[in-house]
């Protein structure tokens, strides 16, 4: 059959435990370092936490074999999964660092 | 002169009746036009898998926006600011696993309907499990369009929507029922340029009325430019919850399970368009689309500050008071646009655009589960195309006249929107996108546990309604918000009981023959491309070969084509490869087209490929017209 051969089965309860570790704590993480309020904070989180989900997520496509990496368009593909992450971070990031920086008029 | 809803005169009411009447005719014919290119059952619904990605990608806007979005999302927009953007770009997560896993998997083993998936992967009691919840998730989203439809034609007009509603079913029954999956492609494509026309106009007129861009950002707040809310303050909108019940439960429901997106999909050229699509609609579309349905909201907000700030009304303009959120988008367009009947008319028309190419998808999506599930396995096993695609236009017919159904339910709902709408989706579909995640990417996970963790899963997220307290710990462990409600959190809730449950279950039963799983899930893509070719998978990059004369040979196999060695090398194809033929005017997005297998023909000259006079038939080439050639695999 050509499915990819379980050889390592500590790979998927480790991850798990891990990310439901970092899911724990990181949301703690957070809080305490900058408070509920801060918008920051949800910043992190969503990213924080969905780099746990999107790194589980490379890590089944590569492991499975779903991604071959010496494909050529699996390649392309893969670089775009990273560009995409990226993009979104910085947006957002450069979206609240512009919202905070900038006075307001009606003055709250 | 008489005076209704916004305090519209008579000739302001004609005028924007007219424009929306121009624009369903508009429609009607255009969805019309491009029904005759559903020939049989496959094109009705998949259109053949042969459309370029960016006609999927474009007619996915209007797929994803409803008419709901506007009035939705402009609330939003006026109540939190510029996170109401954050349902539409939190998705980017869950991508890895659909580009490289769900997507290849649904296309190469040429499923139907995700129902159809479950019964190869699992068995037939988990396909109707997952009908059951399917057809409620795809409903529940017909019904709730109608029935804001409807709530924005009354707010608006004063016309009740016992009135209006059924009208607007009509029509829509009319061109999805005869036009196919064909029809809808290509209507969205126009919908979706009206779409972000009308929103660009709203927003341009806004920031106008405003004073420019400059004073739209000065005068919106800072919680209002953020474009995340507070962690967990607010129960019915709130980071975390977000995060958890929109990013993960609904991209997954959106991007996985919806039928409508589904056949998007399929009804694409190759896996690799298909890629394309996702990735232009996750990065492009859906940031672009956030903007265009919330950012009346936002300029509203600002209005309203720059207002309070003066004293009274702004310059041009009247006073701008939204005693009712929920038509924040209508009351905001109405002022800013100077009360032109016309501009207004024609946005509103937009609404409905958003309305009937949302629905239209679905029910079109309905239909073809009815068909594939249904009707075809359990009472018409064999029978001819003609009769399945009469048979598909009376379930479309169906599907609108219980949609319509339903809205007179959704009447009778108390809470805003937005509290409807996810209450119902949040419940509905955690434990189907879990399923399908534990189908798609653990081949341990067994016919059994699918069907348990499935109905148990449903049964424990609905008792959380009564019960919300359960799902405290949870909330807690995620550091979410508590609260009685829990909207979101529902759906995380849901996925994680149905996943214990899955896991518990495949442990405790013996796995399924590994053959019944070949080529269903991520880790045996390979089996699945080879299965779809029907042979080797040949992966050499080659070029797409251009305008070449297309002949005819009736000796050649129906979907055979025959090609010269050089167009061959340039392809970097080999015999029995599948051939993507096409008309070579890039425009029609493939809409004369097919896939077709490879034969060298070393007597062929350079610039000449050879069909049959069924195979061209079947791609609908015309004579006369070069056509290009590209290897899909």
């Amino acid at each position: 059959m050509d499915t990819v051969a379980g050889t390592r089965r500590w790979i998927a309860p480790v991850v798990g435990a891990t990310a439901l570790i970092l899911i724990y704590f990181l949301p703690r993480l957070f809080v305490s370092w900058l408070g509920e309020a801060n918008p920051w904070t949800s910043f992190l989180y969503q990213y924080g936490l969905g780099s746990v989900v999107f790194g589980v997520g490379l890590l089944v496509i590569l492991r499975t074999r779903a991604c071959q990496l010496q494909r050529r368009r699996d390649r392309y593909w893969f670089i775009w999964l990273w560009i995409g992450f990226f993009l979104y971070i910085v947006t957002h990031a450069v979206w609240i660092w512009f919202a905070l920086s900038v006075p307001v008029k009606g003055g709250h | 002169m008489e005076s209704i809803g916004l305090n519209l005169t008579t000739t302001a009411l004609w005028t924007i009746g007219i424009m929306i009447a121009l624009y369903c005719v508009i429609i009607a014919i255009f969805g019309g036009y491009f029904a005759r290119f559903s020939k049989d059952i496959n094109d009705f619904f998949y259109s053949g898998q042969r459309f370029a990605w960016w006609l999927g990608a474009a007619s996915m806007v209007a797929t994803g926006i409803g008419s709901y979005s506007y009035l939705k999302y402009s609330q939003q927009g006026f109540e939190t600011g510029m996170s109401s953007a954050m349902t539409y770009t939190n998705e980017w997560f869950i991508v890895p696993l659909f580009l490289f896993g769900w997507l290849p998997i649904i296309y190469f083993s040429k499923v139907r309907s995700i129902p159809e998936y479950f019964e190869r992967r699992f068995n037939r009691t988990a396909r109707y499990i997952s009908l059951t919840i399917i057809l409620s998730y795809m409903l529940f989203y017909i019904g709730y369009n109608l029935f804001t439809i409807g709530v924005a034609i009354e707010g608006l007009l004063g016309i009740p929507m016992i009135y209006t509603v059924p009208i607007v079913t009509l029509i829509l029954g009319g061109y999805v029922t005869f036009g196919g999956q064909t029809a809808v492609i290509f209507t969205d494509l126009f919908q979706g340029i009206m779409l972000y026309l009308a929103g660009g106009i709203a927003i341009v007129a806004g920031i106008i009325a405003l004073g420019g861009l400059s004073e739209f950002w000065d005068w919106l707040p800072v919680s209002h430019r953020l474009p995340f809310v507070h962690l967990i303050n607010d129960a019915k909108f709130n980071t975390s919850g977000l995060f958890w019940g929109e990013a993960l439960a609904g991209s997954i429901a959106f991007m996985y399970m919806n039928q409508g997106f589904i056949m998007r999909y399929l009804a694409l050229k190759s896996v690799d368009d298909g890629r394309k699509a996702g990735v232009f609609n996750v990065l492009v579309s859906l940031p672009l689309s956030a903007i265009v349905v919330g950012a009346v909201g936002w300029i509203a907000k600002a209005l309203v500050t720059k207002q309070t700030a003066a004293g009274g009304a702004l310059e041009g303009l009247d006073p701008i008071h939204i005693a009712n959120h929920f038509h924040t988008f209508i009351v905001v367009t109405w002022q800013t646009l100077q009360q032109n009947s016309i501009i207004f008319g024609f946005v509103i028309a937009a609404l409905t655009a958003a309305l009937m190419s949302t629905v239209d998808t679905l029910i079109n999506a309905c239909a073809a589960i009815g068909i594939y599930d249904l009707y075809k396995p359990l009472f018409k096993p064999e029978a001819s195309d003609r009769h399945y695609l009469i048979a598909a236009r009376w379930v479309s017919a169906g599907t609108a006249f219980i949609g319509l159904l339903l809205v007179f339910w959704f009447s009778q709902q108390e809470g805003t929107l937005m509290s409807i709408h996810y209450k119902g989706i949040m419940i509905i579909i955690p434990s189907i996108v879990t399923a399908i995640f534990m189908g798609a990417f653990w081949r341990r996970f067994n016919a059994v546990a699918a069907c348990v963790s499935m109905a148990l899963g449903s049964i424990l997220t609905v008792v959380t309604v009564w019960y919300p307290h359960i799902i405290d710990p949870l909330s807690d462990f995620v550091l979410g918000p508590k609260n009685d409600e829990y909207i979101y959190m529902r759906a995380l809730f849901g996925m994680v009981v149905t996943a214990v449950v899955g896991i518990i279950v495949t442990f405790a039963t013996r796995p399924d023959k590994p053959e019944k799983s070949r080529g269903l899930t991520i880790d045996s893509l390979d089996y699945a491309m080879e299965k779809y070719k029907g042979g080797k998978p040949n992966l050499a990059k080659g070029k797409k070969a251009r305008r070449l004369e297309l002949r005819l040979d009736a000796s050649l196999e129906r979907g055979v084509i025959g090609l010269p060695p050089a167009v061959m090398e340039r392809l970097k194809a080999e015999d029995g490869d599948i051939i993507y033929v096409e008309d070579s005017r890039w425009w029609l997005g493939g809409l004369r087209s097919d896939h077709n297998y490879a034969r060298t023909l070393p007597d062929l000259s350079d610039n000449a490929v050879v069909v049959s006079d069924q195979t061209r038939d079947d791609a609908s080439l015309l004579p006369d017209h070069p056509v290009s050639v590209q290897k899909i695999i």
